[in-house]
């Protein structure tokens, strides 16, 4: 488990990875998980979240941000905003900066697992979508021109090194 | 002693100076960029790339530097400025080149690994520009200055007829973008053969001017050869799809935007300020040049299609 992936509960700090890029579309806030090159989309109560979360805080914090713009009271929604941020920290797009005191986390704070390769989005709460984005400088020009596979512009393809 | 070339792309110069090495012949680009090779004076070009044999570079990245790995570069920051590793699965050398920008220029130093050519049994230097290096760089340098880059097919149909002023009728340009296996080289081909110009069929520069949204032609093809350098107003951009019946959908600003994000190329290496900025240019994009969603039959019928959507938006 990655130190960022230790429970979480309202009185924990976090931030966005520093890993990570962001924009609202919309109704949605989108962020490309940069090491992964995977865009993932938020849904409302998970985008006013991300939106609250731009400078470090705490997750209590964050809930009021929230329920304030949802017009709803906090106590209605912190156990949705602790599920999407537990989610939003196994997916590392959030980083937990400190934590409560061990032993003063609340009993449904429990501590998340890393997510694992395959596992659906909808498994994670408050994400949407997920899309792989293609790599530019990766393509399949090497094999299309008449230099062809191997050719110079192809020498770091792993099947060629060279001219 | 080195050689210098230059190639003019989308309004871009890059200016490549390549050192040279006794015995080794010179590195060559595939044709697709003599198009665009230019002549320009010393200290004129934006970028310039100064390519030397040395063992490549590789600096300690910056701390919380966004830091991207394919399976064949890596990027990430160091001292606040790009750099890209390449990679090589030769015995003992595991990058085989670096490209490490100066600090505060448009200037890039290119390492590639002496013991390279020996290793790879290759017979020429590399060439500078040599994919994927050079299209790295023009992607950060043209995004910096404002332009996006789109993973499409891009087309400047013919003008028909004339004007009131008589002159030759506007030639439309539009842009196809889409993942690989959408259809891109194949609305590509059938605009070649209904007579417009096709400026490539992979990556698409587009230059925002005060009078509008440019789209300008680079070398980076796929499955078609054909590239041009030429550049022209954008007047449409479609997301493709393959289908049984050809559809032509006008999309709102904001699909559109959602569905750029997943074509545009994205430079990771510059963080939540560039790549911000360039969301925010696709939202201006989608704005303002009217963003269709095209599902497609291939054959020449689409084309007409095409032709009558883009006569209704003038």
């Amino acid at each position: 488990m990655s130190a960022e992936a230790k429970s979480t509960s309202s009185g924990a700090r976090v931030r966005h990875a520093p890993s990570v890029a962001w924009q609202r579309v919309g109704d949605e806030v989108v962020v490309l998980d940069v090491p992964r090159r995977t865009l993932v989309g938020l849904n409302g109560t998970a985008s006013a979240l991300w939106e609250a979360l731009a400078a470090e805080s705490d997750l209590a914090a964050g809930a009021s941000a929230v329920a304030e713009r949802l017009q709803q009271p906090t106590a209605g929604i912190l156990d949705e905003v602790e599920q999407i941020a537990q989610a939003l920290i196994r997916r590392e797009l959030l980083q937990v900066v400190a934590t409560l005191p061990v032993g003063t986390a609340p009993a449904h704070a429990a501590a998340p697992s890393p997510a694992s390769a395959g596992e659906a989005p909808d498994a994670l709460a408050g994400i949407l979508w997920e899309e792989q984005l293609e790599a530019c400088g990766v393509y399949a020009a090497c094999a299309k021109d008449e230099f062809g596979e191997g050719g110079p512009q192809c020498t770091s393809s792993p099947s060629a090194g060279s001219s | 002693m080195s050689v210098s070339t230059s190639y003019r792309i989308a309004e871009l110069v890059l200016r490549v100076e390549q050192q040279r090495r006794d015995g080794v012949a010179p590195g060559i680009l595939p044709p697709a960029f003599a198009p665009f090779a230019t002549v320009v004076p010393v200290g004129e070009a934006d970028v310039t790339l100064q390519a030397v044999s040395e063992p490549p570079e590789q600096p300690r990245p910056d701390p919380g530097s966004p830091r991207c790995e394919t399976t064949q570069w890596i990027a990430y920051r160091s001292e606040d400025r790009p750099v890209f590793l390449f990679k090589s699965v030769l015995p003992g050398l595991p990058i085989w080149r670096s490209a490490v920008r100066e600090r505060g220029a448009a200037r890039w130093r290119v390492s590639t690994a002496p013991e390279f050519l020996s290793l790879a049994g290759a017979e020429r230097e590399p060439a500078a520009l040599a994919f994927p290096l050079g299209e790295l760089v023009f992607l950060d340098a043209f995004t910096e200055r404002g332009g996006l880059v789109f993973h499409s097919c891009g087309i400047r149909d013919a003008g028909e007829g004339r004007g009131p002023d008589g002159q030759p009728g506007q030639r439309r340009g539009m842009i196809f973008t889409g993942h690989s296996g959408r259809g891109k080289s194949t609305i590509g081909a059938l605009w070649i053969a209904q007579g417009a110009t096709l400026l490539c069929d992979d990556r698409i520069a587009v230059r925002p001017t005060p009078e509008g949204h440019r789209l300008c032609g680079t070398p980076w093809h796929g499955d078609l050869r054909q590239v041009s350098p030429e550049s022209g107003p954008l007047h449409a951009l479609f997301f493709l799809e393959h289908a049984e019946q050809t559809q032509i959908e006008r999309i709102s600003a904001e699909d559109a935007q959602r569905r750029m994000l997943t074509t545009v190329w994205q430079p990771v290496w510059t963080g939540q300020a560039g790549l911000g900025a360039l969301w925010e240019r696709c939202a201006r994009l989608a704005r303002e040049v009217p963003m269709f969603r095209l599902r497609f039959r291939p054959e020449p019928a689409t084309i007409d299609r095409l032709r009558g959507a883009m006569a209704e938006l003038a």
